[in-house]
C-alpha cells in the first residue's frame, strides 16, 4: 500500500515537472496537448472500466464512438437540438445500447477465453463500421454551434477555448466514477469483481449483475463523450475507430484498474503527440508517438514482469 | 481404400487447377485469383493462431511486402519476380526482429502490440514520399506479366499451394506437437522439452513472410500502392473471417472458407455496392457465438465422436 | 554417486522465502521420498530442480554441469522430468499423443522413434485407453498420461509430485509396483508424497522440508521418531 503511493506520488512529480518543461519550451504545444489529453482520457476511461472490471478488451469502442457522433448529429440534424444538450439523451440511449450488447453477445463468451473475446469484438467493429456506411454512405458530416470555434488570443498564440472542455469533462468523469466505485455498495461490488471475480463471486456478489451495469455505465459515458466533441469533429465512418487503440495505449501505461492513471497517461500522450506536431515537416509522425508509446510500454511491462 | 484416394483427388484437384486458365472467362479466373491471395492469407493467420497467438498483424506485413516489391521494382530495377522473393525475404527480416520483442507478449498484449505494429508501418510509409510515394502512393509503369492474366494466376495458384503444403507441414510432422502443445500449455510444452520461443519464431517468420509475399504479388498484379489501401484493415478482417467459418487450426478449414466466403463476397458486391463487408462482421460474430470450430472443425469432431462412442461400446 | 545436487538454494517469493538454503544431494538410482507439511516447500523445490522457475540464490548441478540458469525446455532434454500435483494433460491430443510429446521433444525422437517408444510406455503403464481424448479418461489413467510423458522423455532422474493423491487403494499399490519398476529399469527418483505408507513402502531415503528447509533426513524410521519431524506435522494440525 505504502509502495503504491510512494509511486504515484514519484509519477505525478514527473508528470508535473514534464508538464512545466513542456510549458516553458513549447506553451502552445502544452495548451493543445492538454486539450487533446483530456479528450483521449475522457474517451479511455470507459475502455479502462470495462477492461479492468469485466475483463474484456472492447475493440469495438471507437465504433460505438462513432455510432454516438451520428446519432448526435441526427439530434443536432432532425430536431436542432445542441450536442451539449442532447449529451443526456445520448447518456441513456448508449447506456441502453451497452445492456443489448452485453446481455445478448458479451455475456456469452466471459468464459470462452481472451481469443474468442478479442475476435467477437472485432467483429463487432465491423459490422458497426458498415453498418454506417449502409445507412449514411460515407460522406463525412459536420455540426456547427457559433460557440464551438470562440478562441482568444494571447499576444501572437490563438487558443481554441472550446476544446477545454475536454479535460474539464474528462475530471467530472473521472471524479464521478471514482465516487460511484468507492462510495455506492454497488460500486464497492464492482472494484472487488474487478480485482478478484472468483472472490467476489464466493462472497456473494452476483458478478452478472455488475458486468451489466458497468458495461452500460461505460457506454453511457462513450455517449457522453461523443456528444462534447461532436462540435468539433468531423463525423464519418471511421471517426472513432482509431481511439480504440489509443484508448488501449492509455490503459497499457496507467495498469489495469488504475482510473487516475487514465487521465495523467492521456494527457502525457496528448502533449507529446502536441510537441511532434509543432515541428515543423515531421507533423505526419505524431501517430508515431502514440503507437510507439503503446508499444515501448507493453513491451516494458513484459519484460519487468517476473516469471509467474 | 481411402489412403490411396486422397492423393489422386489431390492430384486431379491440382491438374484441374492449373489448366482452369484454359477453360473459364477472364471474370472467374479473376475472382479465384482473389480468393487464393486471401486463402493464404486465412493459412498464415491459422498457422499463428495454432501456436495460440491471435495476430493482428497480417495486414502490417502484406503492406510492407507489397511496397518492398513495388520500391525495389520501380527503384532499383528488380525483375518483377525477383522483387517479389525479395519482399518475402524482407518481411521474413522484419519478423525475425519484431519477433524478438513480442513473441514475449500473450494474449490481448501479442494482438494489440501486432494492430500498433500494422499501424506503424502505415504512418512510416506515409512519411517516406520520396520513397514510397506518401499517401497518394505509388505506381509502376508496368504490371506483372504485363497483364497476362494466365501466367499472374499460375503465380498466385504457386502461392497459395505452397501456402497449403507449408500449412499441411506444420500439421503433420513433430511441429504440429510442438505448437499444439503450446497452444495448450506453455508449461507442459516447456517442461516437456520444447523450446517455445524457438517454435514461435519460427511460425512467425514463415507466416509473416507468406504475407509479405501475398502482398508482393497482389499489388504487382494492380501495379498501385498506397497506405489506404494496401495497409487496409480487409486484408486483416477478411482471412480471418475465412479462417474461422472454415474453422480454425486445419489447412483445409481455411481453404473451405475462403471459397465459400470468396464466392459468397462476389456475389455480395453485385447486389450492395455499399458495405457488403457487414456480412463478414456478422459471420465471425456468429461463428464465434455458435460454430467455434467452424464448418470443418465441427463436422472433423462429429466423426471423431461417433467413432469413440462406437468403440466404447465395443469394449 | 551423486547424480542431482543443489547449493544453498533459496527462492524466494516477495518476503516469503518457499525454499529457504536447501543443500540436497540425490544419488543415482535410489529413490528418495520428500515429505512435509502443506506449504513447505516441496513443489517450489521441484519447480526450481525442473526450471519452471529461477532460484533467488543458490546452484543446481546435475551430472556434474551447473544447470541453474538453463531453461526448463534444456532440463528435460539433459535428463530432468517431472510430473505434476494436479495432473496438466494436454487437451486436445489423446492419451497416446500426450506421451508423444514427451519422446518428441524431451528424448529428441523423430516421428516414428516417438510412436513407437510411446506405444512401449503405454505397454509398461498398461494404459489402454490410448487413443481416446483427455477428458473422456479417469484418474488413474490422466496420472498415467502424466507419467508417461515424463518417462517418453527418457530422463535419468524423475520427479513425481503427489502422483498418488486421488487414487484408491488399489490403484495405489499399482503405482507402487510401477514406480518399483521404474527403478529396476536405473531410474533415479523422487516422489513427493503425504501418504506415509507409501512412502514407507517405497522409499530407500527420506527428507523432510518445513517452510523451506530440511528439517530432517535419513530412513523412514528414524525419520520419523526425529522429534522436530513430529513437532512439524503436529504443529499444523492445530
Ligand atoms: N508462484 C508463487 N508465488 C507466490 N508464492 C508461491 C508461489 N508458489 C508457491 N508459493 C508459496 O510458497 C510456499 C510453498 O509452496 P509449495 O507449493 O512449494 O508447497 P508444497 O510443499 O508443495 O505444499 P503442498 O503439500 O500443499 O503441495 C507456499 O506458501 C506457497 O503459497
Ligand atoms: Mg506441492
Amino acid at each position: 500500500m505504502e509502495k503504491t503511493n510512494k509511486s504515484l506520488k514519484k509519477t505525478l512529480i514527473a508528470f508535473i515537472i514534464f508538464l512545466i518543461v513542456v510549458g516553458i519550451w513549447k506553451p502552445l504545444a502544452l495548451v493543445y496537448g492538454i486539450q487533446r489529453g483530456g479528450l483521449y482520457s475522457l474517451i479511455g476511461l470507459p475502455l479502462a472500466l470495462i477492461l479492468g472490471i469485466v475483463g474484456i478488451l472492447n475493440l469495438a469502442h471507437g465504433d460505438f464512438l462513432t455510432l454516438g457522433l451520428y446519432i448526435g448529429y441526427i439530434f443536432f440534424n432532425s430536431w436542432s437540438i445542441d450536442p451539449l444538450i442532447s449529451m443526456a439523451p445520448l447518456f441513456f440511449i448508449l447506456f441502453g445500447l451497452g445492456m443489448v450488447i452485453y446481455s445478448i453477445l458479451i455475456r456469452r463468451v466471459l468464459k470462452a477465453g481472451h481469443l474468442n473475446q478479442l475476435l467477437l469484438t472485432f467483429g463487432i467493429s465491423m459490422i458497426i463500421i458498415e453498418l454506417i456506411k449502409i445507412i449514411w454512405t460515407t460522406r463525412p458530416r459536420s455540426v456547427y454551434t457559433s460557440y464551438a470555434s470562440s478562441s482568444v488570443t494571447l499576444g501572437n498564440m490563438s487558443i481554441g477555448m472550446y476544446e477545454f472542455i475536454y479535460p474539464a469533462m474528462a475530471i467530472a468523469v473521472l471524479v464521478i466514477l471514482q465516487l460511484f466505485l468507492k462510495k455506492t455498495r454497488l460500486g464497492q461490488a464492482a472494484s472487488a469483481v474487478g480485482q478478484n471475480p472468483k472472490g467476489a463471486e464466493i462472497v456473494g456478489i452476483n458478478t452478472n449483475v455488475v458486468y451489466l451495469v458497468v458495461f452500460s455505465i461505460a457506454f453511457g459515458i462513450i455517449g457522453v463523450a461523443a456528444s462534447v466533441m461532436l462540435p468539433r469533429t468531423p463525423v464519418f465512418p471511421l471517426s472513432g475507430n482509431p481511439y480504440t487503440l489509443k484508448s488501449f495505449a492509455l490503459v497499457a501505461m496507467a495498469g489495469l484498474g488504475n482510473l487516475n492513471g487514465i487521465l495523467i497517461g492521456g494527457i502525457t500522450l496528448g502533449v507529446a503527440e502536441a510537441i511532434v506536431q509543432s515541428i515543423p515537416g515531421y507533423e505526419g509522425w505524431s501517430d508515431v508517438v502514440f503507437f510507439g508509446i503503446l508499444i515501448a510500454v507493453i513491451l516494458l511491462n513484459a519484460y519487468r514482469r517476473p516469471e509467474s | 481404400m481411402k489412403k490411396t484416394i486422397f492423393p489422386i483427388i489431390t492430384i486431379l484437384a491440382i491438374v484441374l487447377l492449373i489448366f482452369l486458365p484454359y477453360f473459364i472467362g477472364a471474370y472467374l479466373l479473376h475472382v479465384l485469383m482473389t480468393i487464393f491471395i486471401y486463402m493464404t492469407l486465412a493459412l498464415s493467420w491459422d498457422m499463428m493462431l495454432r501456436t495460440g497467438q491471435l495476430s493482428f498483424g497480417v495486414a502490417g506485413f502484406f503492406g510492407v511486402g507489397a511496397y518492398a516489391s513495388i520500391i525495389t521494382c520501380s527503384r532499383f530495377g528488380f525483375n518483377p519476380l525477383v522483387s517479389i522473393l525479395f519482399a518475402g525475404f524482407f518481411v521474413a527480416l522484419i519478423a525475425l526482429g519484431l519477433g524478438f520483442a513480442v513473441l514475449k507478449l500473450r494474449d490481448i498484449y501479442f494482438s494489440i502490440t501486432t494492430l500498433a505494429i500494422t499501424m506503424v508501418f502505415s504512418v512510416i510509409i506515409r512519411n517516406i514520399p520520396k520513397l514510397t510515394g506518401g499517401a497518394s502512393g505509388k505506381v509502376i509503369p508496368n504490371v506483372i506479366f504485363n497483364g497476362d492474366s494466365a501466367k499472374t494466376y499460375w503465380l498466385i495458384l504457386s502461392l497459395a499451394l505452397i501456402t497449403i503444403l507449408i500449412s499441411e507441414m506444420f500439421n503433420r510432422t513433430k511441429i504440429h506437437f510442438a505448437i499444439n502443445s503450446i497452444r495448450n500449455d506453455e508449461i507442459i510444452a516447456r517442461s516437456s522439452g520444447i523450446n517455445i520461443f524457438g517454435y514461435l519464431l519460427f511460425v512467425f517468420i514463415i507466416s509473416s513472410a507468406l504475407q509479405g509475399i501475398a502482398g508482393a504479388i497482389y499489388t504487382q498484379q494492380y501495379g498501385f500502392v498506397s497506405p489506404e489501401t494496401t495497409f487496409s484493415l480487409d486484408f486483416l478482417l477478411l482471412p480471418m473471417a475465412m479462417a474461422l467459418v472454415g474453422g480454425i487450426y486445419s489447412t483445409w478449414g481455411s481453404v473451405i472458407g475462403a471459397l465459400v466466403l470468396g464466392f459468397a463476397s462476389e456475389y455480395l458486391k453485385l447486389i450492395m455496392p455499399y458495405g457488403h463487408l457487414i456480412i463478414y462482421g456478422i459471420m465471425i460474430v456468429l461463428i464465434i457465438l455458435f460454430l467455434p470450430k467452424g464448418i470443418y472443425g465441427t463436422t472433423k469432431d462429429k466423426i471423431i465422436t461417433h467413432k469413440i462412442e462406437k468403440k466404447s461400446l465395443s469394449e | 554417486m551423486v547424480i542431482l545436487k543443489t547449493i544453498n538454494l533459496v527462492k524466494r517469493f516477495g518476503g516469503l522465502a518457499a525454499v529457504n538454503g536447501v543443500d540436497l544431494d540425490i544419488n543415482e538410482n535410489e529413490i528418495l521420498g520428500i515429505i512435509g507439511p502443506n506449504g513447505a516447500g516441496k513443489t517450489t523445490l521441484v519447480n526450481l530442480i525442473s526450471g519452471l522457475i529461477y532460484p533467488t540464490q543458490g546452484e543446481i548441478v546435475f551430472d556434474g554441469i551447473n544447470i541453474e540458469s538453463k531453461p526448463a525446455y534444456i532440463r528435460t532434454k539433459l535428463g530432468i522430468a517431472r510430473t505434476f500435483q494436479l495432473v496438466r494433460p494436454i487437451q486436445g491430443f489423446t492419451a497416446f499423443e500426450n506421451i508423444v510429446v514427451g519422446a518428441l521433444f524431451g528424448a529428441k525422437e523423430n516421428l516414428k522413434q516417438a510412436r513407437d517408444s510411446a506405444s512401449e510406455i503405454c505397454d509398461i503403464l498398461e494404459l489402454k485407453r490410448r487413443d481416446f481424448p483427455i477428458d473422456k479418461l479417469t484418474v488413474l489413467d490422466l496420472k498415467k498420461v502424466e507419467i508417461g510423458r515424463a518417462l517418453a522423455s527418457k530422463p535419468k532422474i524423475l520427479f513425481l509430485d503427489e502422483v498418488m493423491a486421488g487414487l484408491n487403494s488399489d490403484e495405489t499399490w499399482q503405482m507402487i509396483h510401477l514406480v518399483k519398476s521404474l527403478k529396476k529399469r536405473g531410474l533415479t527418483i523422487v516422489v513427493i508424497e503425504h501418504v506415509m505408507g507409501v512412502i514407507k513402502e517405497l522409499t530407500d531415503r527420506v527428507i523432510v522440508l518445513e517452510s523451506g528447509k530440511i528439517i530432517s533426513q535419513g530412513l523412514y524410521e528414524n525419520v520419523c521418531k526425529d522429534p522436530k519431524v513430529i513437532s512439524a506435522y503436529l504443529g499444523e494440525e492445530d
